[in-house]
Formats: C-alpha cells, structure tokens, sequence
C-alpha cells in the first residue's frame, strides 16, 4: 500500500514521471499513473517493471 | 531518432496541443512517429488524446512555484504537504498492525520474549504516528 515513484525507461531523477503514485492503469497502449492530489500522467509505453519493497516503477517508453 | 534531410514537407498530427519540435533546424518529408516532452498542463481527455502514433508523455509535476506556474492546480503546496501527512498517519497505522499481527505469530509459535519486544516496536510506532497525527491536527486548524 506504499505510494511509488514512476520513472521512464530507467530508474533516474531525470526520468521521474510523477512521485506519490497510488494508482497505476494500463489503458490503450498508455500507462496513466495518478497520484496522492488525483494529477494523472499518461505516458505511452508498457509497464516494465515495478518494485513494490522500495516504492518504485519504470515505464518502457514506446517509440516507433 | 530522425535522419537529416534537406527538403520540406508539412505534416499534421491529430494531437489538441500545440509544441514547437525541431529536428536540428531541418525539415524532412515522410511519414514518420516521433517522441517528444512537454511539461504544460492542460485538460484533456485520454481516450482523444492518444489516437496519433506519436509516443510522448504528459507531465503535470508539480514545482511548488504557484506564483509563477499557470497550470491552474485545484490545491496548495501546504495542502499536498497536508495530503501526504494525512496518508503517511494512515500508512503507519496499517504497516503498526501488520507488526502486530506478526507478533501474534511469533507469540504462537512459541517465542514470547520475541512477541514482547515487537509489541514494544509497535508501541513505539504508534506514538511516533500519534505525534504525527497531532501535527496533522494542528495544521488542520489554521
């Protein structure tokens, strides 16, 4: 139940999409991610991996 | 990633934002998907927005500036500071009774001293959740 922060394609301070993730949806080719205020980010792409113990989540980025 | 090219073309993206893209100051013709950033905030709707083949993501971080950002955010900096406060008191109290159920085993099993000292750790817990609690309400009232 810990909130996440979710990256793209790498677990960098520079690819950092949103902090304080609670909800995570896979919709339509999109990741769209919501956080503690209910601010959503979409990012195209497939969930990579996530890593519930240390509160962290990539994003692999789809780029044609 | 785009080639250089050395010849113009116009193309239109079935996208409800405008940005500036620039592939090093060259234009190119031919069909093409692309990848790009922009930090604006905007409403939108997913289910439109993502019907064009470009890959990108929509950022709405927040920078805690409000004075300078016109992303027009429903709530405060002190107010997500509260939000997340409010979460963390209600997270400890979870992860203080997951301890406490893991006592309850260890007493089962056999351990009791073991079971002891993790319902001091759970005391412990709740006392440092009860401070943040107060903190919670004190900020609530001003």
């Amino acid at each position: 139940m810990c909130l996440s922060t979710v990256y793209k394609n790498s677990r960098a301070e520079e690819n950092i999409v949103l902090k304080n993730v609670m909800h995570i949806e896979c919709k339509d080719g999109c990741v769209i991610c919501t956080d503690l205020m209910d601010r959503s980010v979409a990012v195209e792409g497939v969930l990579e991996s996530a890593n519930l113990v240390d509160g962290y989540v990539v994003i692999k980025e789809t780029v044609a | 990633m785009h080639d250089h090219h050395d010849h113009e073309h116009t193309h239109t993206h079935e996208h409800t934002h405008s940005h500036e893209h620039t592939h090093d100051g060259v234009a190119h013709t031919h069909e093409h998907t692309h990848a790009h950033e922009h930090g604006h905030t905007h409403p939108h709707e997913h289910d439109s927005l993502h019907a064009h083949g470009d890959a990108h993501t929509h950022s709405h971080e927040c920078s805690g500036a409000c004075s300078s950002c016109g992303g027009g955010c429903a709530h405060t900096p002190m107010e997500e500071l509260m939000a997340l406060m409010k979460y963390m008191a209600g997270h400890n109290a979870a992860h203080a009774k997951e301890l406490a159920d893991l006592a309850a085993q260890l007493d089962k099993a056999g351990n009791h001293a073991a079971y002891e000292q993790v319902m001091a750790a759970v005391s412990d817990f709740e006392k440092g959740n009860m401070r943040l609690s107060l903190v919670l309400a004190s900020l609530n009232e001003k």
